[in-house]
């Protein structure tokens, strides 16, 4: 159990870091967003008054901009992310017991030792982009160069490709990686090896075995 | 597929492998697809290639997953589904993908512009932490922020402009172009 307290305390640490500095942000950022909006006079005269000049409005600004920070500086206190945390904890144990969507145990039982070498295509599909890197592995031992990117590039998947239906998308996909790979030696020659490729993919999918 | 992508469309049950790696054949491509990982997965991989140490990865994009490489035995033996007995033998830990976005109901802080965006989501209660922290979702929060300001305090002389009346108009990225 003891790996797993240790995991799940990173998990935490990594969770709270993460969701206190969006909190945080987005304070900031909307205190941005009004000292470039709200003319200087409004800023010089204090407490506004909602009624005088504009037409509708409820509250002062500086009233509502207390109210934006109030709501989420609560969040961050100690005693609430807690309480948070002791909460998702406690959804993350359940999950491990019986949850078909959540913490799903993959096929790979192994982290990569350091040792693996050589020459690899490296594919990501997410929800907006396409990315493929060809890629150099010289092993852990290389400090600092262990990997060495030969050539990459980026593609938006904008929404004429996520209209591409069915192998129509895998064949843009295909079009994409010949263009990477344009001016490299890798990949082409049908002589040698085949070139590896690994692919990260973002969406749900079934996996019945492992390779 | 989700993520309105139409990939999917007549191919379901094929295997996703087999599916790239035909259309790049077709294109006199000499590679082999070896593997596929989901990218919480791949991240954690990668990181563990440089760093021994590296135990889990955390995906902040568009959306939000985990990784984490835990021991076999706290997960009751359900999950693990129908495995070969050899997998078993020689698996202690496993790398786990947490689908950590759909964690959180009922127990995040949530603001009043938090209940309005899932308020019009068509799956309100699916993803609970995505919709707080994502990269999908933090622009349209700031929007849902702003239209409050504008109308409830006179933010911008109180007039909501086009630009910000569709719902998701501004993009996370926008944001986080101001922010910098």
């Amino acid at each position: 159990m003891q790996p797993f307290i240790a995991a799940m305390s990173k998990v935490r640490q990594a969770f709270y870091a993460a969701i206190v500095r969006s909190l945080l942000r987005t304070k900031s950022l909307l205190q941005g967003i009004l000292k470039l909006w709200i003319s200087p006079s409004i800023i010089k005269g204090g407490n506004v008054d909602g009624d005088a000049g504009h037409g509708g409005a409820k509250i002062g600004i500086n009233e509502f901009l207390e109210m934006v920070e109030k709501a989420f500086r609560p969040s961050s206190s100690r005693k609430r992310l807690e309480t948070l945390s002791d909460g998702m904890k406690k959804q993350f144990l359940e999950s491990m017991e019986d949850n078909p969507l959540c913490m799903l145990p993959s096929y790979n039982h192994q982290l990569p030792n350091g040792d693996e070498q050589g020459t690899f295509l490296a594919l990501d599909v997410g929800g907006s982009t396409f990315r493929v890197a060809l890629i150099e592995l010289s092993g852990r031992k290389g400090a600092g160069q262990e990997c060495r990117i030969l050539q990459k590039a980026t593609f938006k998947i904008n929404n004429s490709v996520k209209q591409l239906k069915g192998i129509l998308f895998f064949d843009w996909m295909a079009q994409r990686i010949e263009e990477t790979l344009s001016g490299q030696s890798e990949g082409r020659g049908m002589s040698d090896a085949p070139l590896p490729m690994g692919l990260a993919w973002s969406f749900p999918i079934e996996c019945v075995f492992l390779s | 597929m989700g993520k309105g992508f139409l990939a999917a469309h007549g191919l379901l049950g094929q295997d996703l492998g087999d599916l790239i790696q035909d259309s790049c054949s077709r294109r006199g491509l000499n590679v082999k697809l070896n593997a596929i990982v989901n990218d919480s997965s791949a991240t954690l991989l990668s990181k563990a290639y440089s760093d021994s140490t590296t135990r889990f990865a955390l995906i902040l994009g568009t959306g939000v997953n985990a990784a984490i490489h835990l021991p076999v035995h706290i997960f009751a033996p359900p999950k693990f589904g129908v495995r070969p007995s050899e997998w078993h033998d020689c698996a202690k830990h496993v790398i786990v993908n947490t689908e950590l976005s759909m964690f959180g109901a009922g127990i995040l802080p949530s603001t009043i512009w938090d209940d309005k965006l899932r308020a019009a989501h068509p799956a309100p209660n699916f993803q609970p932490l995505e919709h707080f922290v994502s990269g999908g979702y933090l622009g349209e929060i700031v929007r849902l922020i702003l239209v409050d300001g504008i109308q409830t305090a006179g933010l911008f002389g109180g007039v909501v402009p086009p630009s910000l009346r569709e719902r998701y108009s501004l993009d996370t990225e926008t944001v986080s172009y101001m922010e910098s």
